[in-house]
C-alpha cells in the first residue's frame, strides 16, 4: 500500500524523516516488549508458586476450621466469632514497572492484644489453630492479589505494545518505504521524461 | 440435699429412653455411609427420624439436633418435681443467649439465628435487658454478669472479655446450683468438668503465648485442682504438667491427650478423651436402679450423642476422611 501524497521532493523529505522516526520507535517498543515479557514471565512464575502455596494452606485452614466447627454447635461458633478482635487496614499504592502502574498493597495490622475473640469454656481448642492459620493467610492472600493484578496489567500492556510494534513493523514502515519508493520512482520518471523532452527539443532546434 | 426417691418416676422413664440412644452400630453405619442420603436412611431408623424429616435441607441439621434435645429436656422436666438437675444442663444455653444478646447490642445488629431455644430464660426478656429496661424477668446473677460484661467491654473493647466474664459467671452459678442440690455425684462431675477444661484452657493459652493475667481470667472456679497449680504450671513445658498430674484421676486423659496434642499439634484427641472420661463418670447412672445419677447420666449422654452426630454430619457433609472423623468420635453411653 502506498500513502496518497503528492510525489514531490518536499514530501519525499518529510516521509524519509517519518520513516527514521518510525524505525526508531519500533526499535524502542520492541525493546520494551522484550523487557516486559521477561519481567512478566518472572512474575507469572512467582504468581504460580504463591498461588499454589496459598491454595494449599487455605485447604488446610478450611479443613481445620471445619473440624473445629464439628466440635461445637453452629450457634456457638457464630457467637464466638461475632465480634472480631484483630483489625487490619490496607493501603493500596501504585508502583511503576516499565510504565505499567501495578498496585502495591500495604497491610498494617493493628498491634492487637489478642487474636482470639472468644472464651475458652465452651469452645473447642481446634478453633485456635484454625484462627491462627487464617490470620497468617491474610498477608499472603493480599500479596497474591497484588501479584495477580500486576500480571493482568502487565499482560494488557504487553498486548498493547505488541499491537503497536506490529502496526509499525507490518503497516506503517512498509507503507512509508513503499511511498518513498513510489515518489522516488515518480521523480526519476519525471526527470527522465523531462530529459528526453529536452533532447527532443534540442534535436528539433538543430534540424530547424 | 435431694432425696433419691424423687427420681423414681423419671428414672423409670429414662430406662425406656436409654434404649433409644444411638448404639455403636448405628454410629458405625453413619460413618460408613456413602452419601448424605444413606446417612438420612440410617437416621430415619432412629429416634431422630421426626426431627430430620422436617428439615428442608440437610445443612440445617443443627435445628434437628436442637429440637430433639428440646424434646428430651421437656420429657425430663415433666417427670421431675425438682427441676434443678435439668437446670444444671440448661444454664449454659441461657448464658450463650446472654452472650449473643450482648454482642448483638455491641455490634448494633440482630442475629436471631445465633440464639438457642434451649435456654429457660425467655429471649424477649434478655433483649429487654440489653435495651436497658429495668423491669425484666432475668435472674439476678445473670443480670449482674451481663452488666459487668458490658462494662468491661466498654473499657477494653476486647470481645474476649465478654466471653470470659460470662463463662466465669456461668460456672459460678453452676457451682452454686450444685451446692444447692448437694449431691456428691454432681459435685464430682462438675469438678472434673472444670478441671479438665482448665487444663485445656491452660495449654491453649500456652500455645497462644498469652500471659498470666489472661490465664487467671480464663480459669473456671469449682475444680478440684487449685488455681495456683495452673499459675505455677503455666511457666513450665507441657511434659512437666503431665508429670504433675500423673497421680490424679485424670492421669490417663492428660497423658494420652496432651502427648498427642504436643506431637501432632491437634487438640482433637485430648478433647475426645475428656468427653469420654466425663461420659465414663456419667455411666454410673446406667447401672444405678434409680436416682439423680440416672437423670444426669441420661442428659449427659444425650449431649454426648449430639456431639457425635455433629462430628458425623459435619464430616459427612464436607467429605472429611473417615480417619479424621473417627479420631474425634466420642464413645457412646450405653
Amino acid at each position: 500500500m502506498v500513502i496518497r501524497v503528492n510525489p514531490t521532493r518536499m514530501e519525499l523529505l518529510s516521509l524519509k524523516k517519518r520513516l527514521v522516526t518510525a524505525k526508531r520507535g519500533h526499535k524502542l517498543l520492541k525493546d520494551k516488549q522484550d523487557e516486559l515479557v521477561k519481567k512478566f514471565l518472572d512474575m507469572v512464575k512467582q504468581n504460580r508458586a504463591l498461588r499454589e502455596e496459598v491454595e494449599r494452606e487455605l485447604i488446610d485452614a478450611f479443613r481445620s476450621f471445619t473440624m473445629a466447627r464439628s466440635q461445637m454447635p453452629a450457634n456457638v461458633v457464630e457467637e464466638s466469632l461475632m465480634i472480631p478482635s484483630a483489625k487490619v487496614s490496607i493501603n493500596v499504592k501504585k508502583e511503576n514497572i516499565m510504565s505499567v502502574n501495578v498496585p502495591r498493597i500495604e497491610i498494617s495490622q493493628e498491634e492487637s492484644k489478642n487474636l482470639y475473640p472468644y472464651g475458652f469454656a465452651n469452645t473447642s481448642a481446634e478453633m485456635d489453630s484454625a484462627i491462627r492459620t487464617l490470620s497468617t493467610m491474610l498477608p499472603k492472600m493480599l500479596k497474591l492479589a497484588e501479584i495477580e493484578k500486576a500480571c493482568q496489567l502487565m499482560a494488557d500492556e504487553i498486548e498493547r505494545t505488541r499491537r503497536r510494534v506490529n502496526a509499525l513493523e507490518y503497516v506503517l514502515i512498509p507503507q512509508l518505504e513503499n511511498t518513498i519508493k513510489y515518489i522516488t520512482m515518480k521523480l526519476d520518471e519525471n526527470e527522465r521524461s523531462s530529459r528526453t523532452r529536452l533532447m527532443k527539443i534540442k534535436e528539433m532546434v538543430m534540424q530547424g | 440435699m435431694v432425696r433419691e426417691q424423687e427420681f423414681l418416676y423419671a428414672s423409670g422413664r429414662i430406662r425406656a429412653l436409654e434404649t433409644k440412644l444411638l448404639s455403636r452400630t448405628i454410629v458405625e453405619r453413619i460413618l460408613e455411609a456413602q452419601d448424605m442420603d444413606a446417612v438420612m436412611r440410617v437416621l430415619s431408623e432412629t429416634d431422630y427420624a421426626p426431627d430430620f424429616e422436617e428439615l428442608e435441607s440437610i445443612y440445617d441439621f443443627e435445628k434437628a439436633l436442637e429440637n430433639s434435645m428440646k424434646r428430651t429436656l421437656g420429657v425430663i422436666k415433666e417427670s421431675l418435681k425438682d427441676q434443678r438437675v435439668v437446670r444444671f444442663f440448661t444454664l449454659k444455653y441461657d448464658y450463650h443467649n446472654l452472650k449473643v444478646v450482648l454482642k448483638s447490642r455491641i455490634l448494633g445488629v440482630e442475629v436471631p439465628e445465633n440464639l438457642t431455644t434451649l435456654g429457660e430464660v425467655p429471649v424477649e426478656e434478655l433483649l429487654k435487658l440489653s435495651k436497658g429496661e429495668k423491669d425484666v424477668a432475668v435472674p439476678k446473677l445473670m443480670r449482674l454478669a451481663f452488666e459487668r460484661a458490658a462494662e468491661v467491654y466498654e473499657e477494653t473493647l476486647d470481645p474476649q472479655q465478654v466471653d470470659l466474664i460470662l463463662d466465669r459467671a456461668l460456672y459460678e452459678e453452676l457451682n452454686l446450683l450444685v451446692q444447692d442440690i448437694g449431691h456428691d455425684f454432681l459435685k464430682s462431675y462438675l469438678a472434673a468438668l472444670v478441671d479438665l477444661t482448665n487444663i485445656k484452657t491452660m495449654v491453649r493459652l500456652k500455645y497462644m503465648e498469652s500471659d498470666l493475667r489472661t490465664l487467671k481470667k480464663s480459669l473456671l472456679p469449682g475444680g478440684s485442682i487449685d488455681l495456683e497449680f495452673f499459675e505455677k504450671m503455666f511457666q513450665e513445658p507441657v511434659p512437666v504438667l503431665i508429670e504433675a498430674l500423673a497421680a490424679s484421676n485424670y492421669s490417663k486423659v492428660v497423658k494420652d491427650g496432651l502427648e498427642n496434642w504436643v506431637s501432632s499439634g491437634s487438640p482433637a484427641v485430648y478433647e475426645k478423651l475428656v468427653d469420654d472420661f466425663l461420659l465414663g463418670m456419667l455411666r454410673k447412672g446406667l447401672y444405678k436402679p434409680f436416682g439423680l445419677e440416672t437423670v444426669v447420666g441420661y442428659l449427659g449422654a444425650r449431649e454426648n450423642e449430639l456431639k457425635i452426630l455433629r462430628v458425623l454430619m459435619v464430616g459427612k457433609i464436607n467429605g472429611i476422611s473417615e480417619d479424621m472423623i473417627r479420631e474425634r468420635l466420642r464413645d457412646v453411653y450405653a
